[in-house]
């Protein structure tokens, strides 16, 4: 007697033998049509897969690409009503509290200036610069820095190239602080909705 | 579709809105540090 155990149960198996490849066995021929029923040698994709399984695969797909072209539009489109504005970008408002300025600022603004708060930016990137000479702005740094500024006219006005930034370095200790100083080379304003835009997509209903 | 969205933000170019534009700036750090010594003092 066999026995099976399997998740904590156990079970007889009753065992059916053949005598020999000339006896008839149905199961195994149900299986085989079953299977050869399932495949498809005329699409390679389905190539050791089942064909059903397949084909429910490539129209859950089919609409999930549908679907993502909604999703997407309609993410651009919230991005760009100027009625949805404030509703989608209200955590945005988290930033604009009074400005407590701290005697060590104080002190900072006496050799940098962020033109009265207009400049307010972060290092975004560090990526390491294909050339390490560059004859075009004639500097040889290995590095090229993204810095991503918050958006003012007037700070466009302001900026120029050639403009040098400071940016706190890690390597400042408890006698002095450290200041990396990056050139400006180029800089230009981003919206964010132009960003998003692909060839693809449709507004799900029309604008104003 | 993109000429829609491109003219919707006509608009947001002569505002200071900081939810849709942001300003980035390619920079190349210089050689030399600045560094200060008198700013730890004033802690």
């Amino acid at each position: 007697m066999f026995r099976q155990e399997y998740g904590g149960a156990e079970e007889p198996v009753k065992a059916i033998l053949f005598k020999d490849n000339q006896m008839e066995n149905r199961l195994q021929n149900l299986v085989m049509v079953m299977l050869k029923a399932m495949t498809n040698s005329s699409i390679p994709e389905v190539f050791g897969h089942n064909m059903p399984l397949f084909i429910a695969d490539s129209v859950a797909k089919w609409h999930n690409s549908e679907t993502r072209r909604i999703i997407d539009s309609t993410g651009v489109w919230m991005a760009n009503s100027h009625d949805l504005r404030r509703f989608v970008f209200y955590m945005s408002t988290f930033r604009e509290g009074g400005v407590n300025l701290s005697r060590v600022e104080e002190k900072l603004k006496e050799y940098f200036t962020d033109f009265d708060g207009k400049f307010d930016a972060q290092l975004s990137n560090v990526m390491t610069s294909r050339m390490e000479v560059d004859e075009q702005f004639g500097t040889s740094s290995p590095y090229m820095c993204r810095v991503k500024a918050q958006y003012s006219r007037e700070l466009l006005r302001l900026l120029d190239d050639g403009m040098l930034l400071a940016v706190r370095n890690f390597k400042s200790d408890s006698t002095r602080e450290r200041y990396t100083l990056l050139e400006v080379i180029r800089f230009w304003p981003e919206h964010f909705g132009l960003r998003g835009v692909r060839d693809y997509q449709y507004f799900p209903c029309s604008s104003r | 579709m993109q000429f829609e969205v491109i003219q919707q933000s006509v608009d947001d170019w002569e505002t200071d809105d900081k939810t849709t534009m942001m300003i980035q700036l390619d920079t190349l750090p210089i050689n030399y540090d600045l560094v200060l010594e008198a700013i730890k003092a004033v802690r």
